[in-house]
């Protein structure tokens, strides 16, 4: 980079996504206009906003989400298939070829939470994989999760146990399990 | 220039026809003028731009445009707008896949809906700042894997 003063990337997401005061983005359009590399620098950014947002579409992603999404996915025409468990509840659950996005809602009471992990577990109790210091609203009751779909359309019958974990520096305290009970379509 | 006034079409519109729409109104106005020789210094042409953007945005959000008068006079492709290629998507999703649980939350929920860190901070129970720091450290690591290989 030849750019004597570039600016910084936070400057550049921020300017990107218009928290700047009128003043600050003029600022940086004017060097923008003026710097190939800073204007090549917010090209990198934008492209990788686009990339994120393409692989969002594809509902790959394991990823806590919020209603606001899933919202502006319906809205944009995807179908999202939503099963909602309370905890120490089941579910049989499929996803077909019709199907854009695989939701699950766990709910619980998260208040007094200070971090929270989602443990994917065999019904032995196994560990698969866990999702470490989710984010969380304490008032919202639920956890809204975008389960990959791609591989649960390939999947075989699997039963699946997630298991809500409230996670302090000394101990972890269940609040949940909810039992996803998978056939194929 | 015209990848710069897309970028501005695209900050300031949000929507990639309107940015394309952009770029050739304004190499349409910067022709007119410098041929017109109301720019006589060629240094001046990249404020002279910007300046037509912040016009020709205001114009656009308006409802009026200068565009169909001044396509009848000049030609200008529009092959210089074309949106730029998605990154390696394979190698995006690696990546995006080694970030943290808020962190990967938080730079989806921001690039999917181009959401502020206000907005987004509200919907996760997170406070602005927090959303920032999240947001800085991902865009920091994700360019990082992206540049730098994976492992």
């Amino acid at each position: 980079m030849s750019c004597a003063n570039p600016i910084d990337p936070t400057i550049l997401a921020d300017y990107w996504l218009a928290e700047l005061s009128e003043n600050q983005d003029r600022a940086v359009e004017e060097h923008l206009f003026s710097c190939g590399d800073c204007s090549q620098q917010l090209q990198s950014m934008v492209q990788l906003g686009q990339g994120i947002r393409t692989l969002a579409e594809q509902g790959n992603l394991p990823l806590i989400v919020t209603q606001g999404f899933l919202d502006r996915l319906t809205g944009q025409g995807f179908r999202t298939r939503e099963y909602s468990v309370p905890a120490g509840g089941r579910v049989e659950c499929t996803v077909t070829s019709q199907d854009d996005f695989l939701i699950g809602r766990m709910a619980a009471n998260l208040r007094d939470v200070e971090r929270l992990d989602l443990a994917m577990c065999e019904p032995s109790g196994e560990e698969r994989r866990r999702l470490r210091d989710i984010p969380f609203r304490a008032d919202s009751a639920e956890v809204i999760l975008n389960y990959p779909v791609g591989p649960a359309r390939q999947s075989g019958p699997d039963l699946v146990v997630m298991k809500l974990l409230a996670v302090s520096e000394k101990s972890e305290r269940l609040l949940g399990e909810y039992t996803f009970n998978h056939t194929p379509s | 220039m015209a990848p710069r006034i897309r970028l501005y079409g695209l900050r300031h519109l949000r929507d990639e026809q309107a940015a394309a729409d952009l770029v050739q109104q304004v190499l349409m106005i910067t022709i007119e003028s410098v041929r017109a020789g109301k720019i006589r210094d060629p240094g001046k042409i990249e404020s002279f731009v910007l300046g037509t953007c912040r016009m020709t945005v205001l114009e656009i959000r308006r409802g009026s445009s200068r565009r169909e008068r001044l396509l009848d006079q000049y030609y200008v492709p529009a092959v210089s707008v074309s949106p730029e290629p998605l990154p390696d998507l394979d190698h995006l999703a690696q990546c995006l896949a080694r970030l943290a649980e808020r962190e990967r939350s938080v730079v989806v929920m921001t690039f999917y809906q181009e959401q502020s860190s206000e907005a987004v901070a509200g919907a996760m129970g997170l406070s602005n700042e927090n959303v920032r720091v999240i947001r800085h450290r991902a865009l920091g690591r994700l360019r990082k894997c992206m540049t730098g290989g994976l492992s």
